[in-house]
């Protein structure tokens, strides 16, 4: 296997390993908080709640047999407490005004009053019951911190057809005495990691340090495990079955599975072993792992799963790969249609492209000047250049729309003066583009130039001196000394500029706004819009992002391989 | 003596509760922000007994609404917040925000302004109290337009007589791009976007691809075209620009512009849009309702809505209209000489009764941008009234079909 | 010499001309910051008719009404936080793009392409994650948090540019200071690092400004007025329907700007200073 080819491998593995692992995480973890829903469905309260709904109906209009019929529902168990409650309308004038009063209540002095604020607990009963007209019937969990868990079921009573009256029932169920799951999966994993190192532990020494590394993790998720039964207990206490979840089960036999395969391939060994070995490296790289481990990879993640999710109003549903193929198929849309992928996907590689060009040619021309010892107000003009990049460009953005403004812009006035007629910039596709890439250029040359100052100040002079001796003319030293030594430190400045612009959102936002029609819209402010201007659909921006990703991926594993970037360019 | 300690802060534990105060935030600058907070200062100083103190926090505007949806799911919110209506829908089915009918009476509704509190309301309940309504209405120079115009035709007459296109001057100047601003000509053509069916309908068909609709369209082109009245690639900024600089007639915008204008160079003159001589129905704009809204996290729920009347209370509200020129949705200050001496306000609250209601639905937002996408169109002349709509319509049609299928499973 | 001369004035023309073109729109920005007025100018010509400063006085002024000097407790935070940031990206974007540069070890190629890789996910999708991670270790509300954020969102582009710039860096150096007897860390802080010094100035600059100039982190993560940043201050004089107190936000914008580019101007210098020439082969 050649080392492209091993390297773009190890990539693609890692980032759809990446996916897989945070998208299994997801939906397991949403899947157990269903099933936790699901066993809330057939909780206790739930059966008072049918039970109670049924003796309302049956006793019809009369407020003393609902009562009596209430008083009559065997609720086993401390503190539950029943009412019936009916919702009308009030007033013609607010269709919100209900008059809303008790037909039966489990503390009889309250029944047949109206609900009202002085008594703490009748808006969420009554809000409830406004629910109930609309959803049918609910049941919650609610769990405040250091306040009892309760357990709310609500059911409409239909009385001819017709929604009549709610019943509501809130149990306050016994937290059942914590249990210990932990302790047979961390005698499993102990004995399967055991095992595995058998299989593979080579001296006695190597095998007691890696046992008690094992044990040491053993521990450690046993610990964790044990926090995680404080969240679970709530759902214990409402769910009858399963109440313990099984997602970290799943996770720790991957994790056992992956010890013993490890083991097996003397993996632990030679990792032991590079680790001594490089030990300086890690040391030195370490620090910015943690970091970025904490708060760039796990928001990645993230980031990752969630293209796999719908959302709507705060509920995330697992739909698998329809979010990718809504957007690869074009969304039903014809090519030449600005929602197109495709479409969209062609003006960003043009956006890119044409930037990168023109940011890298002026900041490459600048620094050549510039750099001239012997040139006069050098610092000036240096300062002075890098100010597009010192103001913010929310403004500076701004501005420039200002100044391509068909009536009033200052670009159209100067064109006025060469005799050229007003040009109606983001009315078509070509001047908008133009428009954008104008304003980005002078906003992304003076980063190029600096790179480019910086770099050209690492090239040691005599190195030109020897050449000026030998008679080299001015371009022949700057395409065979300058360029091949510039190439190190342009090339990752480059990419980097690449991804950047091919990210660039500010832009393209504030200048054209996509305009005209959606045309100038790059991928990522697609995905913005997606996002926050359309339905909310996070998991539908999240799949392009993870488009972009795998694009500027193979963009940057292609021209690797081309610049050898990554391995030394030392001859 | 510890003991004795520990015996003091249990029974004082209590009043601790009490003695959190109440978070509120706000996006406003300028006048309305010291009126306001003028108003949080009465309530803390004042005679409150045992209800919180209110402190209050201003956001920058558009970091608002994503501000408000990442923290109050995570419990980092704040209690009341003040904001637009206009995501009220969806606020409400992602359970941000908490009905307030619970507290209501008829009487405390009537305070309001009956078009401004039913902004508010979503489904079948109240989703907050209102602050103060906007709507756009007609600005217009006073020495160059002495009298307002009362209909269209007699807008356009005089819009023609102070366009000047190569010196850059127009008879009327707003955002024609923008459905917000292309409203009243949409209703005042008879056109809708959302149409109820039935009583209990609670989002409307979408009814966006009319005749209405499409002639609104072309009367909006006929402004704003070639050799209109109203300069190319309008936008707020532009409005504001061309009116200060004595450069428009006429402008369409709303209360908000008031603040920016430079009243010793042009005299200012503000009065409802005309009726539309073609349909001679009244050009209706969309109407806002500022409210203030109830976080679902909130912990002291019972005291957050006293703040929350106390702020919307009339007096509270004569003292806004009054120092800070807001548009309040209190009926009783309508009826205070002070605010009933200012023209300007006088003319907005006049708007208000001929103005619609912007739907607070979820379907609503999907709207904008297909719509606002169809306005370029036809006003940079690459498709007409008829073929923008119709995509315009399929679009939302498929923004519809798309939240419809992923809220399967949940509720209504 | 005539021919040489007439060289450096075309040049300088060529220049002054450029500037002068590129510092339009940031001369028309301070045009706006000195005109009194809060509307947006349409004119092309930079000089301002009237000057004022009362934006500036207005920016500098804001303050709560119980009179915390809110634009005082700003900067702080900003300066602050941008401190934090630079130390703290340049001194872990050092380190590791050292480890990446000099040495061999397995994961080194898969950190490189992985620092690569993250940077192409667009954040804006990011935020809530981010904002359950911090309210989780309770660096919600605190300078502390955006520190740590701005810092490993910098560190894979500053990793990248240092790792570029130790890669020039003749490992002549190191293998002579090695069989000296000098450790690697004494190698790492007294050959490598001064040597540096350009790359170390643009990861500095780098780290500064996007902690100076971001805003939506800010916006949402800070809890507190006297908490927030300079550029919440200034992007609250933006409205709601595009509606902006342009003066009071030009004014806010120069302001913002001058620290950064006297930052530039200060480490010009270093910039400019002698490198590895000679330093082998003499």
């Amino acid at each position: 296997m050649t080392r492209r080819n091993r390297a773009l491998g190890a990539a693609l593995g890692g980032l759809v390993a990446a996916s897989l692992v945070a998208t299994a995480a997801a939906a397991l973890y949403l899947r157990e908080r269903n099933a936790g829903e699901q066993a809330l469905a057939e909780a206790p309260a739930r059966s008072y709640a049918l039970q109670l709904a049924k003796a309302v109906r049956a006793a019809g209009d009369d407020p003393t047999a609902a009562q009596a019929a209430a008083l009559r529902v065997k609720a086993r168990g401390e503190r539950v407490q029943l009412a019936a409650v009916v919702v009308e309308p009030r007033s013609t004038k607010y269709r919100f005004l209900r008059k809303r009063r008790y037909l039966a209540h489990s503390d009889a002095s309250r029944q047949r009053q109206v609900l009202d604020r002085r008594h703490a607990g009748d808006k969420a009963i009554y809000d409830l019951a406004n629910r109930v007209r609309h959803e049918g019937s609910i049941i919650e969990l609610h769990a405040p911190q250091d306040e009892p868990v309760e357990v709310t079921a609500a059911e409409p009573v239909r009385v001819g057809g017709k929604h009549h009256a709610t019943a509501v029932v809130i149990t306050r169920p016994a937290v059942p005495a914590p249990g210990t799951p932990a302790w047979p999966l961390a005698a499993g994993l102990a004995l399967v990691a055991l095992l595995g190192l058998a299989a593979g532990a080579a001296t006695p020494k190597r095998y007691v340090v890696v046992a008690g590394g094992v044990v040491g993790f053993v521990l450690f998720a046993w610990w964790q495990l044990g926090k995680l039964e404080a969240f679970y207990q709530a759902r214990a206490a409402a769910a009858l079955t399963a109440p313990h979840p099984r997602w970290p089960l799943v996770l720790a036999a991957i994790l056992a599975l992956g010890i013993v395969v490890l083991g097996h391939l003397r993996l632990g060994e030679r990792l032991a072993t590079g680790l001594r070995r490089h030990r300086v490296a890690y040391l030195y790289a370490t620090p910015a792992a943690l970091g970025m481990l904490v708060l760039v990879f796990v928001p990645f993640g993230y980031g990752l799963a969630l293209g796999f999710f719908n959302h709507a109003h705060g509920t995330y549903t697992f739909v698998g790969l329809k979010n990718f193929v809504e957007i690869l198929s074009g969304g039903g849309r014809p090519l030449s249609h600005p929602l197109n992928f495709y479409f969209t996907l062609g003006v960003t590689v043009l956006w890119t492209g044409t930037n990168v060009l023109l940011h890298v040619a002026i900041g490459l021309a600048l620094a050549l000047v510039l750099k001239d010892p012997l040139l006069r107000f050098k610092g000036a003009y240096r300062v002075l250049l890098i100010l597009p990049w010192a103001v913010p460009n929310y403004i500076t953005a701004l501005i420039w729309k200002g100044m391509f403004h068909h009536q009033y812009g200052a670009v159209n006035h100067v064109l006025e003066l060469f005799g050229v007629e007003k040009i109606s910039w983001f009315s078509h596709f070509g001047t908008a583009f133009a428009a954008n890439l104008v304003t980005n250029t002078w906003l992304g040359f003076p980063f190029m130039m600096v790179v480019c100052l910086g770099a050209l100040q690492s090239i040691p002079r005599d190195v030109y001196e020897a050449a000026e001796v030998d008679g080299a003319s001015r371009w022949q030293s700057f395409w065979s000394i300058t360029m091949p030594l510039l190439r190190p430190a342009l090339f990752p400045a480059i990419i980097l500029g690449t991804i950047w612009t091919f990210n660039m959102f500010n832009i393209i936002y504030l200048v054209s706004a996509g305009a005209p029609g959606g045309s100038t819209d790059i991928l990522i402010t697609e995905a913005y819009r997606w996002a926050f201007e359309r339905a909310d659909r996070y998991g539908l921006a999240a799949a392009y992002a993870l488009i972009i990703l795998l694009i500027l991926m193979a963009y940057t594993l292609i021209t690797n391989r081309m610049t050898k970037a990554t391995e030394d360019t030392y001859s | 003596m510890i003991r004795l300690f520990l015996v003091l802060a249990l029974l004082l534990a209590p009043l601790t509760a009490w003695g959190k105060p109440l978070v509120l935030w706000h996006a406003y600058r300028a006048a309305e922000r010291t009126a306001l907070e003028a108003a949080v200062k009465r309530w803390n100083d004042g005679e409150r007994g045992k209800l919180p103190r209110i402190h209050s926090l201003a956001v920058p505007y558009d970091a608002f609404p994503d501000k408000i949806t990442a923290a109050i799911p995570r419990g980092h919110g704040p209690d009341l917040f003040i904001f637009a209506h206009d995501r009220v829908g969806d606020w409400a089915e992602s359970k941000i925000i908490e009905p307030i009918e619970f507290w209501m009476t008829e009487a405390h509704a009537d305070r309001f302004l009956f078009k401004a509190i039913d902004a508010l309301c979503y489904g079948d309940s109240l989703y907050g109290l209102p602050m103060a309504f906007k709507s756009t209405a007609l600005y217009y120079n006073k020495a160059l337009v002495p009298t307002p115009p009362r209909t269209t035709d007699e807008l356009v007459r005089i819009a023609r007589q102070n366009t000047d296109r190569a010196k850059g001057r127009f008879g009327l100047v707003y955002d024609n791009s923008k459905l917000y601003f292309h409203a009243p000509w949409l209703f005042g053509f008879g056109g809708a976007i959302f149409v109820k069916q039935g009583e209990d309908d609670r989002r409307g068909k979408l009814a966006v691809n009319s005749k209405a609709a499409a002639r609104a369209l072309a009367f909006a082109r006929e402004l704003g075209g070639p050799d209109g009245i109203v300069p190319p690639e309008p936008s707020t900024t532009l409005t504001t620009t061309l009116f200060n600089q004595g450069k428009a007639a006429m402008a369409i915008s709303g209360p908000w512009m008031l603040g920016e204008l430079d009243q010793k160079r042009i005299q200012v003159g503000v009065a409802p849009l005309p009726t539309v001589s073609a349909t001679g129905k009244p050009a209706s704009p969309f109407l806002g309702a500022e409210g203030l809204m109830m976080s679902a996290r909130c912990t002291q729920k019972d005291a957050a809505f006293k703040a929350m009347t106390f702020l919307t209370s009339d007096a509270v509200a004569i003292e806004r209209a009054v120092q800070a020129r807001q548009p309040v949705a209190n009926n009783a200050a309508w009826k205070d000489a002070r605010v009933k001496a200012d023209p300007i306000l006088s003319a907005f609250r006049r708007q208000l009764d001929s103005a619609t209601v912007m739907p607070g639905t979820p379907q609503m937002r999907l709207v904008w941008s297909p719509y606002d996408m169809a306005l370029q169109k036809v006003m940079n002349g690459s498709a007409g009234p008829d073929k923008a709509l119709a995509e315009a319509e399929a679009e939302i049609k498929r923004y519809l079909a798309s939240m419809q299928t992923a809220k399967q499973g949940g509720h209504q | 010499m005539r021919s040489s001369q007439t060289k450096r004035l075309l040049t300088h023309a060529v220049l002054i001309t450029f500037t002068g073109l590129t510092l339009l729109p940031v001369a028309l920005v301070v045009r706006k910051a000195v005109t009194p007025g809060q509307e947006f100018e349409l004119t092309l010509n930079p000089i301002p008719s009237r000057v004022t400063l009362e934006h500036f006085r207005a920016v500098v002024g804001a303050s709560l009404p119980d009179g915390t000097w809110l634009f005082g407790r700003q900067l702080l935070n900003s300066v602050l936080a941008a401190v934090g940031t630079t130390v703290l990206g340049v001194f872990l974007a050092c380190t590791a793009a050292y480890a990446f540069s000099r040495f061999r070890f397995p994961g080194r190629r898969f950190g490189l392409l992985t620092f690569l890789v993250v940077q192409m996910f667009p954040a804006t999708l990011l935020m809530i994650p981010l904002y359950v991670i911090l309210s989780r270790l309770g660096l919600l509300s605190s300078i502390a948090g955006l520190v740590l954020v701005y810092a490993t969102t910098a560190i894979p582009f500053c990793v990248w540019m240092l790792k570029g710039y130790f890669d020039t860096i003749p490992r002549e150096l190191e293998e002579a200071a090695l069989i000296d007897g000098a450790s690697r860390l004494r190698i790492f802080y007294q050959i490598i690092l001064p040597l540096a010094r350009p790359a170390i100035a643009v990861t500095a600059l780098f780290c500064f400004m996007t902690a100076w100039n971001e805003y939506i982190l800010a916006a949402t993560f800070l809890g507190k007025e006297t908490s927030y940043t300079l550029p919440v201050l200034i992007k609250s004089y933006v409205g709601e329907y595009g509606s902006t107190q342009w003066g009071s936000f030009a004014a806010g914008a120069i302001l913002v700007s001058v620290p950064v580019v006297a930052l530039f101007y200060a480490l010009q210098k270093n910039l400019v200073a002698g490198l590895t020439a000679g330093s082998v082969k003499g």
